[in-house]
């Protein structure tokens, strides 16, 4: 049974993963420093590691997906992170995929249901 | 706070230079917000933890290869790897029996045997760790420089049937393996008798007090003068070999390289030869002395077959760089049918 949940927490950790760089996109619309965006995410119950997320971000901007800007205005120095705009375009274009996705594994999984009620 | 300043120095240590402050500033602040107001030691450490460990954390800011030889050569390094130590370990053990042959005439004592099997087993574990450098170092540049990675169906992604190797009976295009192997013995053991013992190539002559005198072939202090270019283009050869022993078949680039190579060590040859310096004026006495004939006889013969042997070399070198060239165009034109 141990055996069966660490499959089940690997599985999970692994479907997640794939949903994160959307999941992080989506929340870029306006500027956030790392730990805003930790703390945002988990106000919405997607908590991330602030481990995995910082690293993210920085790949995110040398992809071009994310520009930055560092906030020396305030007390304690903080790096901005928002959409670029071919970020943008891109985040458009993940939002269309996850969304054939997400209906296509419904559709499959509402019928596989059915079929077992049957 | 001094933990912070270690957690951000474990993180940053081995980070490119171009992003370790950058990284180090934007992790410190991101700390800091983490923190709460008037924090204690405790907190930072709560903080820390919830980060997790600063190597894997350096590991996701990494953007750099990791890894000397990555999946795609490891195979194929592995297998040069063993050819090429074994291949080093018995040129060397095979220097060091005729060194001492040499050295120690009167062999078959047994204090003599134990300097024999003494010199061996160094000479032999010398063999392997060169051979294991210099494969490691060719194999490190194929990697960072990705060449033959049309071979690499496992990074590149535009992977068509063509790039299936050939099949081996009876293919002329395949570059046969024993005759990589055969080349690559001779060129090792002539680097390492240049390099570790050039005073092997030599004249024997037994005195009359029955030691055996060596008249070497090379000046040797001047031979020294050209050892790290001559090194050079020993690496660059065994990169070649390499390159060829895990094409498995001729293309263009590896023509084209091969090609070069042949033409650039020709010339070195030739400033070689050219240099009279070079070579040992007792050797040629010693050859007067045997031959009966006048110095100037011997000098004149030997100045021909210099020539001779820089012809025949010359030769075969372009022999080889065409003919290479061609299989690869054969190839190709029956690709494109």
């Amino acid at each position: 049974m141990d055996s069966m949940n660490e499959q089940i927490s690997s599985l999970t950790v692994e479907l997640k993963r794939g949903t994160l760089v959307l999941l992080v996109l989506s929340q870029l619309r306006n500027y956030e420093y790392g730990y805003s965006l930790v703390q945002k995410l988990e106000e919405k119950h997607a908590p991330i590691e602030a481990g995995t997320l910082y690293p993210l971000l920085r790949r995110l901007e040398k992809q071009n997906l994310l520009k930055s800007e560092w906030d020396t205005s305030e007390s304690r120095p903080r790096k901005f992170y928002t959409l670029s705009e071919e970020g943008k375009a891109v985040y458009l274009q993940l939002k269309k995929e996850w969304r054939s996705i997400s209906n296509l594994l419904e559709v499959l999984l509402e019928e596989d249901e059915n079929n077992e009620t049957n | 706070m001094k933990l912070i300043d270690r957690y951000v120095y474990a993180v940053t240590e081995y980070l490119p230079k171009d992003i370790r402050e950058d990284v180090g500033r934007e992790l410190r602040a991101n700390i800091e917000d983490m923190l709460p107001e008037n924090y204690t030691e405790k907190d930072v450490y709560q903080v820390l933890e919830e980060l997790g460990s600063p190597w894997k954390l350096a590991n996701e800011y990494n953007p750099k290869k990791r890894y000397l030889i990555g999946p795609g050569y490891y195979d194929k390094y592995i297998s040069v790897l063993k050819m090429v130590i074994g291949i080093c370990v018995s040129v060397f053990a095979g220097i060091a029996i005729l060194d001492w042959a040499i050295e120690s005439p009167s062999g078959g004592s047994v204090n003599n045997l134990i300097v024999l099997s003494s010199k061996l087993i160094s000479a032999m574990f010398e063999g392997a760790i060169q051979g294991a450098l210099w494969v490691t170092l060719v194999f490190f540049i194929l990697e960072r420089t990705g060449v033959d990675a049309g071979h690499l169906s496992f990074y590149n992604s535009k992977w068509t049937p063509e790039d299936l190797p050939v099949l081996p009976p009876n293919n002329k295009r395949k570059i046969s393996r024993g005759e990589t192997i055969f080349s690559m013995f001779f060129t090792i053991l002539f680097v390492a008798l240049i390099c570790v013992k050039p005073q092997l190539i030599a004249i024997y002559d037994k005195g009359d007090d029955g030691n055996m005198d060596a008249i070497s072939l090379f000046d040797i202090e001047r031979l020294q003068s050209y050892m790290i270019i001559f090194f050079l283009f020993a690496i660059i050869e065994l990169g070649i070999y390499v390159w060829k022993y895990i094409a498995g078949s001729w293309n263009m680039p590896l023509a084209v390289a091969n090609a070069i190579y042949n033409v650039v060590s020709c010339i070195l040859l030739i400033i070689m030869l050219s240099d009279q310096a070079l070579f040992n004026s007792e050797f040629f006495h010693k050859i007067v002395e045997y031959t009966n004939g006048t110095s100037q006889k011997v000098t004149t013969w030997i100045d021909k077959s210099k020539w001779v042997l820089l012809a025949v070399i010359v030769i075969i070198c372009i022999a080889d760089s065409i003919s290479a060239i061609v299989k690869c165009l054969r190839r190709e034109s029956n690709y494109g049918r």
